[in-house]
């Protein structure tokens, strides 16, 4: 699918397969939090992300209302993707809101924050990709840091 | 961020012909008082003509400074006619003209004929100065003029009638060297131009402006791009309108100083500002849109612009360590 | 001990100038006593002064000089003491031979200025005088200049309030204001200067205070005060002493209550000082004979009874320092009395601002004293009610006018939507109300009201508002600014919004910060607008800045 903010004028293309593996995996953690990084690259002119794909945690805490991450024993999947050609890299991280919407909360602001502002990060723009699920529905948020201010991206075509 | 090319975006989002609309209206209203004094005073005045930085070729479009010289005859308000009455004359006549559809005021040596905003909101000022010839039929020959001080204007006292000058050639003199160096006079008096605007009612008059900006330009080496040259006229106001030695000769007096239009605290003021505004850019660029910002109206649409970026050179990342989502 | 003794006598003896006359020994109280003789400049004359060095020399005795030179025959000259020692001030100093040198030397600058030279100095120095207890409780009387030139002998009654108690070196004080001067028929002739809070404390029934201008102080060599009534006499006329005996008989029924006498004298041109001595019915220091029928009075040669009084006006009140005259003598309003409205009151008024206008809607609650310039012992209060009290308090000149709700300020001030007729009417109103002030300092951290004030172009204001956990302070104080604040905090600064503080309850969140943390930077803010005053350069935006990383590091940047 593509998604896109007007306002910025940027997009985000991901595979709906890496979506369905990325709810299936958020959900086999229910009713606690779960989530990973993101993987993926960029267009030639720079205003497309594509992401394709996904590395989970090696180790995390989680509970329904909190996930930490942490990023111990990742590296060599990071470099693995990064000799690929194209190369991907780390573009952003993904987690799940059981039970509730797919809006931030304070603590996921600070965590984006942190991370987009962090200096170990290449990129200037990660993505934040929320999964909100209860029994009968699933919801996508992703959300970048551009300028300073959050912005949410809508989704064009299926 | 890259300065110059800010500054670059502020000069063309100034630009007056992108306000053609607006100009013209200011055209027509400048064209109507005009021609409503020349009418009213028909045979004690000669042809009123256009001095401000519209006629200078240094106009920005959200100030377009149609100031309108009121050259008149020596005895045009009797032989013992004091520039006083001249102003006061003027005033009555402007006032009973326009008053039901323009505010009229006294300012320091003009009258401001601001127009109530019109269906779409535009608002058209017209400042006129009345001037009197030196002596009978002498502004043929030399262009000269006496002024009147209505309000406090620098060193001058209200009522002085000490200010005599040729506009005609002050004009000339800056519509020379910023149409000959357009690319660096003419930008950097725009661009302080767009600067004063930022402030409210700042008492340095646009002919200083233009004054300094050549001053500086014949005594220092100006090179660079345009934020260099910004920077080092900046750099040049700052340090020498303080200076007990400074100076501002009027290229239509020369034993006018223009200098003298500012107060000591003026001065200090002005040289301040400079200060800030090099301290501020140089700690942070972004700073630059505070103090020369672009015209939102004529901004194009800057989304084309955006990216992706990087910070540095490469995309590896390994994830920052411990991140809490809630 | 007898090795310092030694080393003293061993230093005094190599001064220049100096012999000892009668040699150093120590005495019961272990101090070490002596007399000295300094040879004058001229080689003519030489002055002697006993010696006295407490044991703690070269260190002070509590606050006083651990060392004295004393003559008994200098008391004319200026800086003596009554028992003869010289007011010498010196330097801290912990070397004993150093300490002796410096002190020697400034008993020789003293012989010098005043001895020889006869200096007089600029300032005033009041009589010296030991205030007694009345019973056991001290009165003080505090005054302010009054726009009346007495004449000599004038004499009346003044009225006084009870401002009050406290202690004074360990026993009970009564502080009074002194109001009002009147007539010896009660009526009025004029009132202290104070401010309007301190002129309606309740007076003390109206014919208690006695004054009585005499020009010349009560004192000998004009600085040791009378001792005894008697001493008054030549300065007081047979009129005064009939009023205080006719005062004294038609008040007998007062019996033991004390009065109040206020002597007036000139200490410059234009300027009185009042001394209060004090009066107790049924004991005036009076006596008369009858000669030829008339009546003739005397005071006796009872001691007097010395009070404390003070010079409070304004120029002593804030002769230690205040603000720039733009400031201090400007009329102001203060927007907002929350953290930092309060802050910048108090700090105005300590400043010595007089007319300070105050809206704020809010009531204070206790957890707003941690950081704000109130008292808890106040309670839940209205927070323009709760800080008028407390700026009268620290300020006798100040009126506080408190905004009403209901005025211009929840009525048509942030209302927009007005018919195209309407709009003239309300601005004018509006600006008309802004420009009776000075300055204006928006301290409400409402961002709507910043709007609506911003389109008013007003010239005169200044808007503070801090960015949470304070570390930066943004200040406007240019026409029109609005955009550059709002600027300010969503784009420039770090402005940390998520970790607020929530109280209980449901009202909305506030910035964490402590009294030390705002003060800082509101202090640091008021004193460069107070600075740019005074260099006559005009006010720009600025933002304070507080980097932490390390030590504190503070930066203004003004744009």
């Amino acid at each position: 699918m593509i998604l896109t903010n007007i306002e910025i004028g940027l997009s985000i293309e991901i595979d709906d397969k890496l979506v369905g593996n990325l709810i299936y995996i958020g959900k086999k953690h229910y009713p606690n939090e779960f989530g990973g990084f993101l993987i993926g690259n960029y267009s030639d002119d720079f205003k497309k992300l594509n992401i394709t794909d996904t590395i989970l945690p090696n180790r995390y805490k989680s509970t329904p209302f909190l996930f930490e991450r942490e990023n111990i024993g990742v590296d060599e999947q990071f470099e693995k993707f990064y000799k690929e050609n194209p190369q991907k890299f780390y573009v952003g991280e993904w987690h799940t809101h059981p039970n509730n919407l797919p809006i931030p909360s304070n603590m996921d602001i600070k965590a984006m924050n942190n991370i987009t502002n962090s200096k170990e990060v290449a990129i200037q723009n990660p993505i934040f990709l929320i999964i909100g699920y209860n029994k009968i529905k699933t919801e996508l948020g992703f959300y970048i840091i551009f300028k300073n201010k959050i912005y949410k991206y809508e989704t064009v075509n299926k | 961020m890259n300065k110059s090319e800010h500054l670059d975006s502020v000069i063309k989002t100034h630009q007056i012909t992108k306000e053609e609309k607006l100009l013209n209206k200011f055209r027509e209203r400048n064209k109507e008082v005009k021609d409503d004094l020349f009418e009213h005073y028909k045979g004690s005045i000669y042809n009123p003509f256009n001095s401000g930085s519209y006629a200078k070729n240094t106009a920005i479009n959200t100030k377009f400074d149609f100031d309108l010289i009121a050259p008149f005859k020596r005895y045009a308000f009797g032989t013992k006619g004091t520039l006083k009455e001249m102003y006061e004359d003027v005033y009555d006549f402007l006032y009973e003209k326009y008053k039901d559809v323009a505010k009229v005021k006294k300012q320091k040596v003009s009258i401001g004929i601001e127009f109530y905003a019109d269906s779409e909101n535009d608002i058209v000022k017209i400042d006129v100065t009345p001037g009197r010839e030196l002596n009978e039929k002498q502004y043929i020959e030399d262009s000269k003029l006496n002024l009147y001080v209505y309000s406090r204007y620098g060193k001058f006292d209200a009522g002085s009638e000490r200010i005599q000058t040729n506009i005609q050639a002050q004009i000339d003199s800056i519509r020379n060297r910023a149409t000959t160096e357009k690319d660096s006079i003419r930008k950097i008096i725009r661009l302080l131009k767009v600067w004063k605007k930022t402030k409210f009612d700042y008492p340095t008059k646009s002919y200083f402006l233009e004054l300094i900006t050549i001053k500086a330009f014949d005594n220092k080496t100006i090179a660079g791009n345009l934020w260099d040259k910004l920077k080092t006229v900046l750099e040049y106001i700052k340090d020498e309108v303080t200076k007990d030695s400074f100076t501002l000769k009027d290229k239509g007096n020369s034993s006018n100083d223009l200098a003298d239009t500012l107060t000591e605290s003026e001065k200090r003021t002005l040289s301040n500002d400079m200060k800030n505004i090099l301290d501020r850019i140089e700690e942070n660029d972004e700073n630059i849109k505070t103090y020369f910002p672009e015209n939102a109206k004529f901004k194009e649409d800057k989304k084309e612009e955006n990216k992706y970026q990087v910070k540095g050179s490469g995309f590896f990342t390994i994830p920052p360590k411990n991140e809490r989502f809630g | 001990m007898e090795d310092r003794l030694h080393k003293i006598i061993g230093y005094v003896s190599e001064l220049k100038d100096v012999s000892i006359v009668d040699t150093f020994e120590i005495t019961n109280d272990l101090d070490i006593k002596g007399a000295i003789s300094i040879k004058l400049p001229d080689n003519q004359e030489s002055l002697i002064f006993e010696v006295r060095i407490l044991p703690e020399y070269p260190l002070k005795t509590g606050n006083s000089e651990s060392i004295t030179f004393i003559n008994i025959g200098l008391l004319k000259y200026k800086h003596i003491m009554k028992s003869g020692s010289i007011c010498i001030h010196t330097s801290h100093c912990t070397d004993l031979r150093k300490k002796i040198e410096i002190d020697f030397n400034s008993l020789k600058r003293w012989i010098w200025e005043y001895y020889i030279n006869g200096k007089e100095d600029k300032h005033y120095e009041h009589l010296i005088l030991n205030p007694s207890p009345i019973k056991t409780a001290y009165y003080s009387y505090l005054f302010t200049e009054v726009s009346h030139s007495f004449n000599k002998g004038d004499f009346g009654y003044f009225e006084y309030s009870l401002m009050s108690e406290g202690s004074y070196y360990g026993n009970k004080i009564y502080n009074n204001v002194v109001q009002e001067f009147k007539t010896k028929y009660q009526k009025s002739i004029i009132q202290c200067q104070w401010g309007i809070q301190i002129k309606s404390l309740r007076r003390v029934s109206s014919n208690h205070g006695i004054y009585i201008y005499i020009e010349t102080p009560p004192a000998n060599f004009e600085k040791f005060a009378f001792e005894t009534w008697k001493e008054l006499e030549p300065l007081i006329s047979q009129d005064f002493l009939k009023f205080l005996y006719d005062f004294e008989v038609s008040n007998k029924n007062n019996r033991g209550v004390n009065i109040p006498l206020l002597l007036g004298y000139k200490i410059t041109d234009n300027e009185i000082h009042w001394q209060t001595a004090n009066l107790e019915i049924g004991n005036f220091p009076i006596y008369h004979k009858k000669e030829n029928q008339k009546y003739i009075g005397y005071f006796d040669d009872r001691n007097i009874e010395w009070g404390i009084t003070k010079n409070c006006s304004y120029k002593y009140f804030f002769g230690r320092g205040k603000m720039e005259d733009k400031i201090s003598q400007g009329r102001i309003l203060i927007i907002g009395v929350g953290a930092i409205g309060s802050m910048v009151a108090t700090t105005l008024a300590r400043g010595g601002c007089t007319k300070i206008d105050v809206v704020d809607f809010d009531v204070k609650e206790p957890e707003n004293v941690c950081r704000a310039e109130y008292s808890f012992l106040t309670g839940i209060n209205d927070k323009v009610t709760d800080i008028s009290n407390y700026l009268h308090s620290i300020s006798p000149f100040i009126d506080v006018k408190i905004i009403q709700k209901g005025g211009l300020f929840n009525s048509i001030l942030k209302i927009q939507d007005w018919e195209k007729f309407e709009i003239q009417i309300h601005e004018t109103e509006k600006k008309e109300f802004f420009n009776q002030y000075d300055l204006i300092f928006d301290c409400s951290t409402d961002n709507d009201l910043m709007f609506v004030l911003n389109q008013l172009e007003l010239h005169n204001l200044i808007s503070m508002a801090i960015t949470n956990k304070a570390k930066s302070l943004v200040c406007s104080t240019e026409i029109k600014s609005y955009d550059w604040v709002i600027n300010q905090f969503e784009k420039i600064l770090d402005n940390d919004i998520e970790d607020l503080h929530y109280p209980t309850g449901c009202w909305s969140p506030t910035f964490k910060a402590s009294y030390n943390d705002i003060s800082v930077l509101v202090q640091y803010a008021l004193k460069h607008i107070n600075l740019r005053l005074s260099q006559d350069i005009s006010l720009r935006n600025f933002v304070v800045e507080t980097n932490t990383d390390n030590e504190l590091n503070i930066k203004l940047k003004e744009f």
